[in-house]
């Protein structure tokens, strides 16, 4: 198990004309949470997705583990993408199996814990699922993992205070030395005080990557306020 | 892993290919027993039934090629993708599963197809005694070919047989298999994808057409008989060519889709 | 469980301070054991590491000690908690006469003003 879990070098993407990441160089520890911070547009999904082998880098690498994304990467990384991605017509204890059978680090019983207190049923189709309660499926799906890295895509962003407060004390009772949680989010006064290092991103730039008492210290103020101060338009 | 995804490939088309295929079988049932009427020369309803069968036939046909293709680009490059690809799964493997679950579904469909005929035919036989005279004469008429085929051209039936069904086997793995590679080389190209894969597949299928032309061992019906003494390796020869040239094509178009969907895989 | 904290200050510093207050007043008696650190920072909302090193601060000044086996428990040295009271309260009284300064008072008239204060209350 290396030091450095996800590891960036001059990591460039490319759409066409559009720059999406220029040239980001990054290094994330085990053991941490970790606020990839920034306005939409930034470049947060783009880094995300690439870390998960999704998107092919225009140049520049990306490691997990030191290795490039691939079976090996993707059986230690949970990812929670922002967008329903789950097949529509499965049950949702059809995709609690599903997980089961791919994925070493799941646990089955840990899921249906998890998706009893959210008083969601295991024999609903998705389809017949409101939004957020399809998010919180997915959401239970990616924590249920023992994984090394989480990559939580604007986890908290459509659902109710009360469901954000839970997927928070999730993300913390899930905690361990290991694992390394990424949360990208533009909700940053919630996520605030569960994280122990911010990364901000704009246009495809990396602009900070610290601690966030080390800003709170320096700054005088909460990283949300700063956030705002550095992203004003 | 390759077994388990075969087993969510069928969870996620079993239900619609079955609703699909007892369509078929009820309508051929339909139409055999509305042929039963009256045999009248102007039995409408019949002749009806059976135009709604030949074009139910055609669409179940349609339908399995769709689904293919569907399967495919839905599955690993539309929203799903982001649950296929990032499963701890190496991409041939993905390929692998869709490949064997459209080989599987093309030939249930082909038996269906078949079995839907027999239905209807039994439906459609006048009377219960006639029905077992008729059993009769159709297996003289399936045994008959065989012999009859040794006698005009001097080889084995079952030989024969055998080449015909292996290149059907894999004609229809490198014609999937072409489809795939369209989709994947089409998901290269960021805008109007679809339409570029679509492009690529009618390039690549004339390419590959006028290549194999110039490709020596090409003979034509003529010059097969004109060996007429040794008539019988002269196809074996043919046959084995288009086995061999699929088996190529078929390799040729799994690896280029196998090695992009691993290295140049861009889901937006 | 009544974490509050606000923006512009260390996570850390603010813990810690809460931590003391919370011994101090006794919700957190003498040889109370303390949650491990990944139950206490889920429901206070805290990331883990940050607990972590407010819980060190506070077995490095001496009111909470760690049993390898058993878990984290507020000292059982009476003295030490009295004696943080009075620093907390101390800190607090240079605050009030600091503030009421401000405002112009003198000493004196701060110190009258709490006195007839606390007969009212």
């Amino acid at each position: 198990m290396t030091e450095e879990l996800l590891c960036c070098r001059g990591l460039g993407k490319q759409f066409g004309h559009k720059v999406a990441l220029a040239g980001v160089d990054l290094s994330l520890g085990r053991g941490r949470i970790i606020g990839l911070l920034g306005p939409n547009g930034s470049g947060k999904t783009t880094l995300i997705k690439l870390a998960n082998g999704l998107l092919t880098p225009t140049r520049g690498e990306i490691l997990i583990n030191g290795e490039v994304p691939g079976p090996a990467t993707k059986a230690v990384v949970s990812y929670l993408p922002d967008a329903s991605y789950l097949p529509s017509w499965m049950r949702v204890r059809d995709l609690v199996n599903m997980f089961d059978d791919f994925y070493a680090d799941f646990s089955a019983d840990r899921a249906v814990e998890m998706l009893s207190t959210l008083e969601i049923s295991g024999a609903e189709r998705l389809k017949h699922l409101s939004k957020g309660t399809k998010e919180k499926v997915q959401l239970v799906l990616a924590m249920s993992r023992q994984a090394q890295l989480y990559l939580l895509d604007e986890p908290i962003g459509g659902v109710d205070p009360a469901a954000r407060d839970y997927i928070l004390r999730t993300i913390l009772q899930n905690y361990s030395a290991e694992a390394t949680v990424l949360i990208s989010t533009h909700l940053i006064s919630d996520i605030e005080p569960v994280l122990d290092e911010a990364i901000f991103i704009q246009n495809g730039h990396i602009l900070l990557h610290r601690p966030v008492d080390d800003i709170r210290e320096t700054e005088g103020k909460s990283v949300d306020e700063y956030f705002r101060e550095v992203f004003k338009c | 892993m390759l077994r388990k995804l075969l087993k969510y490939e069928f969870l996620a088309t079993a239900r619609v290919f079955g609703v699909c295929y007892l369509g078929l079988a009820a309508l051929s049932i339909l139409a055999g027993l509305s042929m039963k009427f009256p045999a009248t020369s102007n039995n409408i309803v019949g002749a009806l039934m059976l135009m709604a069968y030949v074009c139910m036939l055609a669409a179940v046909m349609l339908f399995t090629f769709l689904t293919i293709i569907r399967r495919f680009y839905k599955n690993l490059l539309g929203g799903e993708g982001y649950l296929m690809n990032t499963l701890p799964v190496r991409s041939w493997q993905l390929v692998t599963s869709k490949l064997i679950a459209s080989l599987a579904w093309s030939a249930a469909s082909l038996v269906m197809a078949a079995l839907s005929f027999a239905l209807l035919t039994i439906a459609a036989v006048p009377t219960f005694s006639l029905f077992w005279k008729d059993l009769a004469t159709v297996w003289d008429v399936l045994t008959y070919p065989p012999a009859y085929f040794e006698l005009t051209t001097g080889f084995s039936f079952w030989l024969f047989l055998l080449e015909v069904l292996l290149l059907l086997l894999v004609d229809g793995i490198s014609s999937i298999c072409l489809l795939y590679t369209s989709c994947m080389v089409g998901h290269q190209f960021r805008r109007w994808r679809v339409a570029a894969s679509i492009i690529v597949y009618f390039l690549i299928s004339f390419l590959v057409s006028a290549l194999l032309d110039v490709l020596p061992g090409n003979a034509s019906a003529q010059q097969i008989f004109a060996l007429a003494d040794n008539i019988s390796l002269a196809v074996n020869i043919q046959f084995w060519r288009l086995i061999l040239v699929d088996v190529v094509l078929g390799s040729i178009y799994f690896a280029v889709t196998a090695y992009l969907l691993e290295k140049r895989l861009n889901l937006e | 469980m009544s974490w509050t904290f606000d923006g512009g200050r260390p996570l850390y510093t603010q813990l810690v301070e809460q931590l003391k207050a919370k011994i101090v007043s006794g919700e957190y008696p003498p040889g109370q054991r303390i949650p491990p650190v990944r139950e206490l920072a889920a429901e206070a909302g805290v990331n883990p590491n940050t607990l972590q090193r407010a819980f060190s601060e506070l077995e490095r000044e001496g009111l909470l000690h760690a049993e390898r086996t058993s878990g984290r428990f507020v000292t059982e040295d009476v003295s030490l908690v009295e004696y943080l009271r009075g620093e907390m309260a101390r800190e607090l009284a240079d605050q009030y006469l600091d503030q009421t300064r401000q405002l112009g008072y003198s000493n004196e008239q701060a110190v009258e003003l709490i006195r007839r204060r606390s007969e009212e209350t």
